[in-house]
């Protein structure tokens, strides 16, 4: 590559490329998304509230590389909430809404991305947010493989109203959790899948979370519930695809990262797959 | 007819334990009945829909939790000590926790059953034996925890974490107490 150019010419080059990327490097890990006093946390998400009562919803999403250089602050994750906005006694509550949340994630000086579930369910008395690390994400889950995650509705008899079930099944079955969120029942208008950043990295340069960097997430097979659990037999939960994109809504304070866009819009193709919503966080542009 | 044959094919497709069924897509004007919520529209649309759920009924993994403690494995000595888990609350936050480790500290720390942990916390047991030990350690402090977007941050004054006893693994993590203004 060098060969044929003046004496110098290449040292120079070489320079000036070092200098352009630890300048883009530099630049590019911006954000804050802290606590209420830095702007709360950002996201890269789309929604559906098409429906007053989702019985459930499942997403299918891939395995991309998460990290951090070095003391990164907060978190990232990507997963799907059911969240209940309307239903006053949610809505009432102290975050203002109840939910039931499945996903994957890294945390701040960790080691590894673990997956996870967590849920809010006011008003039971002295019931508040909580959740559970359900394990490493570990040899069985490469970078590029594939995880449904679903919340559904219980409904069997015998389990008390209000109960929900979360699973997470990897394409090739070596990867089942489940775990079971109760409380008092509430009617999840809104279905919401993408990625959550928070941390306010003090330096920029370095203490950034490097999550999708160059693999953008994605979430497909997004699916919701007709029905809760009847039968243990399986024979239950009617799915349909979400034929709709519904609502794409990206960050906050720092509008990207995380970056977010459908890369294929639910309903185009005749088994679209409920669509394919894409994220990617931390550096880096919008149009990377 | 559409419906009895979509039974079929489910409960064929359980026992192959395939992942993915391919089902005949019904017509819409041909609607099942019943089940939908009052106010909603009645569709369909069964078509090459995977059913994960049903596959991690089978047999779900316990749950294992993260790594966090090293556990002192001799015989008739606590596993760790209040010590070893404020060392680790200095080099790591509680999950999800927005504000900053140097915000709380290490109240108490108690050896409980699953069971136990369950009531305590009024929520389901782990996907675990119900006298399995787990080191519930009550933090005292300032955290913060936000949901989905379009939740308010609350502020809590207590929240708690769960440490397997046998592994030293980080299991749960939550709020207990909101900041009293």
């Amino acid at each position: 590559m060098w060969r044929g150019l003046p004496h110098g010419m290449g040292v120079k080059l070489a320079l000036g490329l070092c200098v352009l990327l630890l300048s883009a490097r530099q630049s590019i890990a911006q954000y804050q998304c802290g606590d209420p006093t830095d702007g709360g946390h950002c996201y890269g998400t789309a929604f559906w509230r098409e429906r007053l009562n989702y019985a459930g919803a499942s997403t299918t999403i891939s395995q991309v590389p998460m990290g951090c250089p070095s003391g990164c602050d907060g978190f990232i994750n990507n997963e799907m909430w059911l969240v209940d906005y309307d239903t006053t006694a949610c809505k009432d509550s102290l975050h203002g809404a109840c939910w039931v949340e499945v996903g994957y994630q890294f945390l701040q000086n960790g080691d590894s991305k673990v997956f996870f579930w967590a849920d809010n369910r006011p008003p039971t008395q002295g019931v508040y947010l909580g959740g559970a690390i359900l394990g490493p994400v570990g040899e069985n889950d490469p970078i590029g493989s594939n995880a449904s995650y679903t919340i559904i509705r219980d409904d069997r008899d015998g389990v008390p109203p209000g109960t929900y079930q979360v699973y997470i099944l990897n394409d090739f079955g070596t990867t089942r959790y489940g775990a079971t969120s109760v409380g008092d029942p509430f009617s999840p208008d809104t279905i919401i899948i993408g990625t959550e950043l928070a941390g306010v990295p003090a330096n920029a340069s370095v203490e950034a979370f490097d999550g999708n960097r160059f693999r953008s997430a994605s979430f497909r097979n997004n699916i919701w519930a007709h029905f809760g659990l009847i039968c243990c037999s399986g024979s239950n939960s009617g799915w349909t695809l979400q034929r709709d994109k519904g609502s794409t809504q990206s960050s906050n304070i720092s509008t990207n990262p995380p970056f977010s866009h459908w890369e294929v819009a639910p309903g185009i193709l005749p088994n679209d797959l409920g669509g394919i919503f894409v994220t990617r966080c931390c550096a880096g542009s919008a149009n990377e | 007819m559409c419906v009895h044959l979509l039974k079929l094919i489910v409960l064929v497709g359980w026992s192959a334990l395939t992942v993915g069924l391919v089902l005949p897509a019904c017509n819409p004007a041909q609607a099942a009945e019943g089940g939908d919520e009052a106010g909603e529209r009645r569709e369909h649309s069964f078509e090459r829909i995977p059913i994960p759920h049903l596959f991690a009924r089978l047999r779900s993994t316990l749950p294992q939790g993260m790594k966090a403690l090293t556990v002192n494995e001799q015989a008739n000595v606590q596993p760790f000590t209040t010590h070893d888990v404020t060392d680790y609350f200095r080099a790591h936050n509680l999950p999800m926790n927005s504000g900053s480790p140097s915000q709380f500290k290490v109240e108490e720390l108690e050896f409980l059953t699953n069971e136990e942990v369950s009531q305590r916390l009024g929520r389901a047991p782990l996907l675990r034996a119900a006298n399995d030990q787990v080191g519930f350690v009550t933090l005292v402090g300032t955290f913060f925890f936000t949901g989905p977007p379009g939740t308010n941050t609350v502020i809590y004054s207590r929240a708690y974490a769960g440490f397997d006893a046998k592994t030293g693994n980080l299991l749960i993590f939550g709020a207990l107490q909101p900041e009293v203004p």
